[in-house]
């Protein structure tokens, strides 16, 4: 799947008008995802990560894809999904990347003890939200430019280490 | 068999089931069904509040249960997809997160809606999504398993 997105003319996507993202930060994002598609296959789940989400594009791109009335998951939001995948650091859990019916591919954690973490890019930001214990939920916003946010990241060191 | 008549009241401790028809919304080995499951669609021209719909399973057997997605969920349905699994609640921890639990007996006596969701604020939207996640039970069909 990656190997579509390596080599596919993506010209089209760039000169496509109307996207809710600034264009600059579109082009940022699919040059970096481009170049991670031709990354070599042991960069392991980063790479795994990029497939599923081009999985999710193809599988969602239509209204109702859930069943119930999902809104459809457009290019740009798989785009923003490979280029936060790109921007995570190596030493957390893969994320489980989830479509939303609101149109996004959400970022989940979750573990044995049923803490889970989601983050979602929607619009220009990133909104996350956290349930780590039973008095313990933490949430929050962010300007999707800014990459990760530092909240977010502390809890993936904290509760959602690799190894 | 169940009553197929519900008390017009929730039972805080009765059981809710949400039927899950993509395979992208759980996941069966980790027994985790996503926080995206509870999402309800944006508003709509046709669907002006913000709702997903749920049955209030409670007292029924697990075969009556996955029937009532097969007839009143998938046949109902345009695209028809199957029941694959789904995720069970209690209804107080739906009523915990200030939704509401709304009965809404068509197309089935036990049919509801869960409202009252945040319209304007994200960050509360996505808290309940978490809670509702942390909380559910994962229920595979049984033809389902790997």
């Amino acid at each position: 799947m990656s190997k579509l997105l390596a080599h596919a003319d993506h010209s089209e996507w760039l000169e496509e008008s109307g996207l809710s993202v600034d264009s600059t930060l579109l082009r940022s994002m699919l040059k970096k995802a481009r170049e991670h598609a031709s990354e070599p296959v042991s960069l392991g789940w980063k790479r795994q990560l990029h497939d599923q989400a081009m999985e999710i594009g193809e599988e969602c791109s239509e209204t109702g894809w859930d069943g119930y009335g999902a809104a459809a998951i457009p290019r740009e939001s798989v785009i923003k999904a490979m280029y936060l995948v790109h921007q995570l650091p190596n030493s957390v859990k893969p994320p489980y990347l989830v479509p939303s019916p609101g149109g996004y591919i959400s970022f989940e954690w979750h573990d044995s003890e049923k803490r889970v973490l989601s983050v979602s890019p929607k619009n220009d930001l990133l909104i996350w939200a956290s349930v780590l214990g039973v008095d313990d939920t933490r949430y929050g916003r962010s300007p999707s430019r800014k990459g990760w946010p530092q909240a977010v990241l502390d809890i993936l060191k904290d509760h959602f280490a690799n190894g | 068999m169940a009553d197929p008549q519900p008390s017009a009241q929730v039972n805080p401790e009765e059981q809710i089931s949400r039927y899950l028809l993509r395979p992208k919304l759980f996941n069966i080995q980790d027994k985790i069904v996503y926080a995206q499951a509870f999402n309800p669609p944006k508003v709509t021209h046709e669907r002006p509040v913000r709702q997903i719909s749920v049955y209030r399973t409670e007292g029924c057997q697990e075969q009556e249960i996955w029937e009532i997605g097969d007839e009143y969920v998938t046949k109902l349905h345009r695209q028809q997809f199957p029941v694959l699994a789904r995720a069970d609640l209690t209804a107080k921890h739906i009523l915990n997160s200030r939704l509401q639990i709304v009965p809404h007996p068509y197309p089935h006596p036990r049919h509801a809606d869960i409202e009252g969701w945040p319209n304007n604020n994200d960050e509360e939207n996505e808290v309940i999504l978490v809670y509702l996640a942390s909380v559910a039970t994962l229920i595979p069909r049984p033809s389902a398993q790997p």
